[in-house]
């Protein structure tokens, strides 16, 4: 195997493991308010959350950034919590601006905290040559999130086609998407803020 | 409006019941052995790991502490690196390793061993197992280094024991 193909299957293998699921829990609140027809404004969300992130690893592993550990550990959770509320408290979503401009900005400014989570790791572990292992790494991590999407947006198929049959008759005016949106995001926003206050730096 | 606040109170509660279940850490469990022939004849690995979890993984199959200050015996972490990471010649052979030393640089330990009588990386299989006893989502990473070509390995926890070819 290549060197690049090693770290581009580390970054794929780290984030496609369910036994660390912060990352996971952030790509499933991102995507819980898109059907399966927005796919591309999805995608382009994911690509600001990996560009905010590559940015402060980049960063971080050059010592260009110094953060403190334990508040990335307190903020990575914060993120998540913030962007299930988003999907909650906003319904509507026709609106351009309401989908289109600000999400990807907050998808990135949010990636730019996640990427600084195991910014030390790396800098670490690679204190000669980062370069090649950052870029595998990160190109593994986007590869990830592009197959951790398409999982979840297949659930997401099968879940709203699910309450379309089923739902009870006082929620038949909720479209499904609404509905789905609310069950995901209130149960990653109750996970990550458990995580919250459990990493609590004070 | 009233009835997202139901859905919403509904799907937190289960939530609140499924956290302990989701595990956030999100650490890189990784350690990196770079491998190499030198000159005499001795096939060199170099081994650097985060000295926090080590530490703990050589005191551990030592069966002693968990060390404060992650100061671990040479031979300890010998014994340790000896039973983790497992070389084998082209004929199979698995060749013993000897020790080289150790130094700490900030978080990591980088730790040198020798086999001796490996005239060759070509048919070398090698067993990267270090830490996969800790943490199920360990990744080992091997590079070898023949000559100015470089040949990456990876080992996750899946693999056990078992030996890869590394070039």
């Amino acid at each position: 195997m290549s060197e690049l193909a090693a770290y581009v299957q580390l970054g794929f293998h780290h984030i496609t493991d369910l036994r660390g699921a912060d990352h996971i829990l952030f790509l499933l609140a991102l995507a819980a308010i898109y059907r399966f027809r927005d796919w591309r404004e999805c995608l382009w969300v994911a690509t600001a959350f990996t560009v905010g992130h590559s940015l402060t690893l980049g960063l971080a592993v050059t010592n260009v950034l110094t953060i403190s550990p334990s508040l990335i550990e307190f903020l990575i959770p914060i993120t998540i919590v913030a962007t299930g509320i988003e999907n909650v408290l906003v319904r509507d979503r026709i609106r351009p601006f309401a989908t289109r401009r600000y999400r990807p900005v907050l998808a990135g400014v949010f990636g730019l905290v996640h990427g600084a989570g195991f910014a030390n790791y790396l800098r670490s572990l690679f204190v000669e040559r980062i370069a090649l292992p950052l870029f595998g790494f990160n190109v593994g991590i986007e590869l990830g999130q592009i197959c951790v999407l398409v999982l979840t947006f297949s659930a997401f198929v099968v879940v709203d086609r699910m309450f379309t049959l089923v739902r009870p008759a006082r929620f038949l005016w909720v479209p499904p998407v609404r509905a789905r949106a609310i069950a995901v995001s209130s149960v990653v926003l109750v996970v990550a803020a458990r995580w919250a206050v459990e990493r609590a730096p004070w | 409006m009233v009835t997202n606040r139901i859905l919403g109170v509904l799907f937190a509660s289960l939530a609140i019941a499924a956290t302990p279940a989701i595990s956030w850490s999100h650490p890189l469990h990784t350690t990196l052995a770079e491998v190499s022939l030198d000159s005499d004849g001795s096939l060199r690995v170099t081994l650097r790991a985060f000295a926090d979890d080590f530490s703990a993984a050589v005191a551990r199959h030592a069966r002693k502490e968990k060390p404060a200050d992650f100061a671990v015996s040479d031979a300890d972490v010998a014994a340790y690196v000896a039973a983790t990471v497992l070389i084998h010649d082209a004929s199979g052979r698995t060749v013993p390793l000897v020790w080289d030393g150790i130094r700490r640089t900030g978080d990591l330990m980088w730790v040198t061993v020798r086999a001796t009588g490996v005239r060759s990386l070509k048919g070398v299989r090698i067993a990267y197992a270090t830490l996969f006893e800790s943490f199920p989502d360990q990744v080992n990473i091997l590079q070898a280094n023949d000559n100015g070509r470089r040949h990456t390995v990876l080992f996750t926890a899946s693999d056990g024991r078992t030996s890869k070819s590394i070039f």
